[in-house]
């Protein structure tokens, strides 16, 4: 079986150029498991080419989950209305 | 002065301490209550000798450093300073510290005193605190003025670099009159001219592997054997994890902040056993991929805003307001839509406690570059990386398009020309087609006049050039036109063609043309 889920993207920073100047989008996110953050990853890649080389790296985007930050490494599942922040790593001072 | 109408409270303290000169004998702290109904109590004395009081009561209230003071006092403490009895000696031993507000002090912080959070105790932690703020640069600008402000009596700062006029659009503890001037130097003065009673110690050297521990390590006395909060000033990667790393070995709680364009973050690190950056982000991103404030520009005020969140969270871990510290949470702040978020940071169960410092530049670089570096000097590696862009006079960091560029790993096979043998060359017929590597932003500013092309150099591609011919390439200071021939060269472009303009249009302008502007 397969699961849609509808999901708010914040884009901030190098992520928000890649992506066009877009603050936000609603993305719907399919996968024949479960939609699950990894899925996200790879549809935002798709939608917005520019991105894709940052989303696919988990160290050059971090991703948070109803402001939870999702650790490097792990997959988080997604559920209809969930709200993800991609935040590209700043380092400037 | 005589007969004025005492009331308890702190502004009883201010107003007695300011009355009397030798109040200070009255005990060896400077801390009193007067209170007890609030009843209009004279106090005769001449100003000779050391005055008594018999009939007022006298209380030390301030309480152990670091500990939340309660927002309003007891009714006990209210009445029980008319109390004669209520001296104890073990509020003597407990306040025996040595650290003493003066009546200048006094009237200095009274909006301080008077607040609930803060109070006696609050400031006398804040004088004997010690706090290092590494960099001087935008966000240490606003931090050091308020942390110096508020009373911190031990501030140090650590920074090699000196004041540029690029710098003056966001580090507002500089000024023009101290162009020139090193930032340590430069900020010292600053802060000693808005509290001279403040201790500021200088580090005019850069924060590494090496420096680290004698920098945290040096105490102001032997009850402060070392810093007690840290402060990220940095504007890098690499000095960010070992900020981190150091602040793990010596359990030292930091605050961090990094900015970019228009947006800020801000989090409390290795508080109480909390997280720290690691748990936001276990690995740097790839070497080159994020743009440091130099080349992707940053709103002036922005680095200020995040400067003073960072000094607000200082105060409140040396005040012990630990419930309400960014620990665990990193503030996010976008100017553009004026929003703060926040993302919760768990601490990783599989991270280990630092145990030593290593080549932070080599772990930034990327593994490859970590391979072919070893363990070399990394001061020396960062000095020369930035030397392409840095302007004359010394290295500023923030000059540099990316603190990682040109450590990375390409073919190096393409030309490489300066300024001088390029005019030559073009005054002998030399045609290339022209293209210019930095970002339209800054081509706006100032741009060779025979400029084809404008592609950022993150994006150069094999059909951004002519099939043929040989083409010049530049930037600001040659590193980002290195970085783009390299990678037109993996993509297949045949290094003979490409030429890089070694030193940029920096270069340019100091040996060619001077009329240009400089940025």
């Amino acid at each position: 079986m397969s699961s849609i889920v509808t999901v708010r993207v914040l884009f901030f920073a190098s992520a928000r150029e890649a992506a066009g100047g877009i603050a936000s989008a609603s993305i719907e996110v399919k996968n024949l498991e479960d939609a699950n953050t990894k899925a996200l990853r790879t549809t935002l890649a798709q939608l917005y080419p520019k991105l894709a080389s940052l989303v696919l790296d988990e160290e050059n985007i971090t991703l948070a989950l109803n402001e939870e930050y999702v650790p490097v490494g792990e997959v988080w599942k997604l559920k209809e209305g969930d709200t993800v922040a991609l935040i590209p790593p700043i380092s400037g001072g | 002065m005589m007969g004025l109408p005492w009331r308890a409270g702190p502004f009883c303290v201010a107003s007695a301490l300011l009355l009397l000169p030798n109040a200070a004998s009255l005990s060896r702290t400077s801390v009193v209550v007067v209170g007890g109904g609030g009843a209009s109590r004279p106090a005769t004395t001449t100003g000779v000798a050391a005055p008594r009081y018999p009939e007022i009561g006298l209380r030390r209230t301030g309480r152990r450093r670091g500990r939340r003071r309660r927002s309003a006092p007891s009714p006990r403490a209210a009445t029980a300073a008319a109390d004669d009895d209520d001296h104890d000696d073990r509020d003597h031993d407990q306040y025996d510290d040595g650290v003493e507000l003066t009546n200048a002090e006094i009237s200095r912080y009274s909006r301080h005193l008077v607040l609930g959070d803060v109070g006696v105790a609050g400031q006398r932690a804040l004088k004997k605190s010690s706090v290092l703020v590494i960099g001087a640069g935008g966000l240490g600008s606003s931090c050091l003025l308020y942390l110096a402000a508020a009373g911190v009596g031990h501030i140090g700062i650590v920074d090699a670099d000196s004041v540029d006029e690029s710098n003056l659009q966001r580090q507002i503890i500089h000024g023009t009159s101290t162009i020139g001037t090193s930032k340590c130097e430069s900020a010292r003065r600053r802060m000693i001219d808005v509290n001279p009673h403040v201790d500021v110690r200088v580090y005019e050297e850069e924060f590494t592997s090496e420096t680290a521990m004698r920098i945290l390590g040096d105490g102001f006395s032997a009850s402060t054997p070392r810093y007690d909060v840290v402060v990220d000033g940095s504007d890098n990667f690499p000095t960010k994890y070992l900020i981190n790393d150091a602040c793990d070995i010596l359990g030292l709680p930091w605050v961090y902040s990094a900015v970019l364009a228009f947006e800020g973050q801000v989090s409390t690190f290795n508080h109480d056993g909390g997280p720290n950056y690691r748990d936001l982000l276990p690995a740097p991103p790839p070497p080159g991929d994020v743009p440091s404030c130099a080349e992707g520009g940053v709103l002036g005020v922005l680095p200020g805003t995040m400067g003073c969140l960072q000094a607000t969270e200082v105060i409140k871990i040396v005040l012990g307001m630990g419930g309400g510290l960014l620990s665990g949470r990193c503030l996010t702040y976008d100017a553009t839509t004026m929003k703060f978020g926040e993302i919760g940071i768990a601490r990783s169960p599989n991270r280990k406690r630092a145990v030593e410092l290593i080549d932070y530049q080599g772990f930034c670089a990327g593994p490859k570059v970590a391979q072919q570096r070893g363990t070399a000097n990394a001061a020396a590696a960062r000095v020369e990386d930035g030397a392409d862009d840095a302007p004359a006079g010394g290295r500023t960091m923030d000059e540099v398009p990316s603190s990682d560029e040109g450590l990375l790993v390409g073919s190096d096979d393409f030309n490489s020309i300066g300024p001088t043998d390029c005019l030559d060359k073009l005054a002998g017929g030399w045609s290339p087609w022209v293209l210019d590597v930095r970002m339209r932003s800054e081509n706006d500013i100032v741009a060779l006049p025979f400029t084809d092309a404008v592609v950022p150099h993150r994006e150069v591609r094999r059909d951004h050039i002519p099939k043929d011919g040989e083409v010049l390439i530049y930037c600001k200071g040659g590193v980002r036109g290195k970085k783009a021939c390299s990678r037109l060269v993996g993509l297949g472009v045949d290094p003979r063609r490409l030429y890089n303009l070694e030193g940029g249009i920096l270069r340019w302008q100091k040996e060619i043309d001077p009329q240009m502007p400089r940025y």
